[in-house]
């Protein structure tokens, strides 16, 4: 009797531990796909950031002499339950201006030039979203690459790196 | 004693029988997440990727070839902005047309497909497996209003057993004229 009991104890302990490993592996693989998802928010946050400087700021990115790439990096927070800011996960942008030639914009007549350098040819920029803890390595991390022309402002080729 | 052992062996294989329905219903279940999810995925960021829309029921849009010189291959040494420098793929500084269609189409044995053609160079593949359906909404109207018409609603419906799941994703595309 003792032995029966043994063997249906282990018999369920077995049923029971396969049925919890399969639900945590489940659980892993669908918090990847979270985290991989939201490394793209960050990513397409970063080019939401980095467009809105270029579309309103003449001056920026501000680049001297031979330097042809401009970078930054921006924090992102969450709020806790508190309502107090928690370290989210960080996106970075970098903008490359070999392809940019300035030139004085157009005036009203030929004679009369604006005084103000505009922007021409295409900024080849790289956003970049990673979460995870400060100082470790990211849990994800998602970059986009995209080409903009300076006159038009429009996308000309954007080009998502990685993915799932 | 013996009927009392026949009892409990009747009760563990009834167990047995029952969990191994719920493991079975339970991958079921994860499977057609992770196919539609890896599905929407691979969708959205390839059709994020897009520069020109064609149709949206199929889905199908240009895109620039992954291998294409970055900035046309317009001379980055040239010290003034050159007139001559190109501005769109379609015929970049050599004369190359660097871009490509992409169809994502819904086929009828319950597959959606992913066709594309670069030049001449033509290849199909199968992106999910038991869709119901997939419908793509260009310019939707959201809680916060009317979207612009870089803005898509994505709809991949998957077939589980006897009930049909909806999976929606909202996605901008930036290279598409707002």
């Amino acid at each position: 009797m003792v032995v029966s009991a043994l063997m249906l104890f282990a018999l369920l302990l077995a049923l029971g531990l396969g049925l919890m490993s399969s639900q945590s592996a489940r659980m892993k693989a669908a918090r990847a796909q979270v985290e991989a998802l939201q490394a793209k928010g960050l990513a397409l946050s970063a080019w939401a950031d980095a467009k809105t400087k270029l579309g309103k700021d003449l001056f920026f990115p501000p680049v001297t002499g031979e330097q042809n790439h401009f970078s930054y990096s921006e924090d992102v927070y969450n709020q806790d339950e508190a309502g107090q800011p928690v370290f989210y996960g960080t996106y970075s942008v970098v903008i490359d201006t070999r392809y940019i030639r300035s030139q004085r914009d157009q005036g009203l007549t030929l004679g009369t030039d604006s005084l103000v350098n505009v922007p021409v040819g295409f900024y080849l920029i790289t956003c970049t979203g990673k979460v995870g803890e400060r100082g470790a390595p990211p849990r994800s991390e998602r970059t986009l690459r995209i080409e903009l022309d300076a006159q038009t402002f429009r996308v000309i080729r954007l080009h998502d790196l990685s993915s799932l | 004693m013996m009927a009392l052992t026949g009892v409990i062996l009747f009760m563990v294989s009834r167990l047995i029988s029952q969990t191994m329905t719920s493991l079975k219903f339970l991958q079921e279940k994860s499977r057609t997440l992770e196919s539609a999810t890896l599905g929407l995925e691979r969708l959205s960021a390839e059709f994020q990727e897009a520069i020109a829309l064609n149709s949206t029921s199929p889905l199908s849009f240009e895109k620039v070839n992954l291998s294409a010189p970055e900035a046309l291959a317009n001379p980055v040494d040239e010290p003034l902005p050159a007139t001559n420098w190109k501005r769109s793929y379609t015929s970049d500084f050599a004369g190359t047309d660097q871009t490509g269609t992409v169809i994502f189409e819904q086929t009828s044995n319950e597959t959606l497909e992913r066709q594309v053609s670069f030049n001449s160079a033509n290849f199909t593949t199968v992106v999910a497996t038991n869709v119901n359906d997939f419908v793509v909404e260009q310019a939707p109207s959201t809680e916060s209003g009317q979207t612009g018409n870089n803005v898509f609603r994505i709809t991949l419906t998957m077939q589980e057993q006897r009930r049909a799941i909806s999976f929606i994703t909202i996605l901008t595309v930036p290279g598409l004229v707002q």
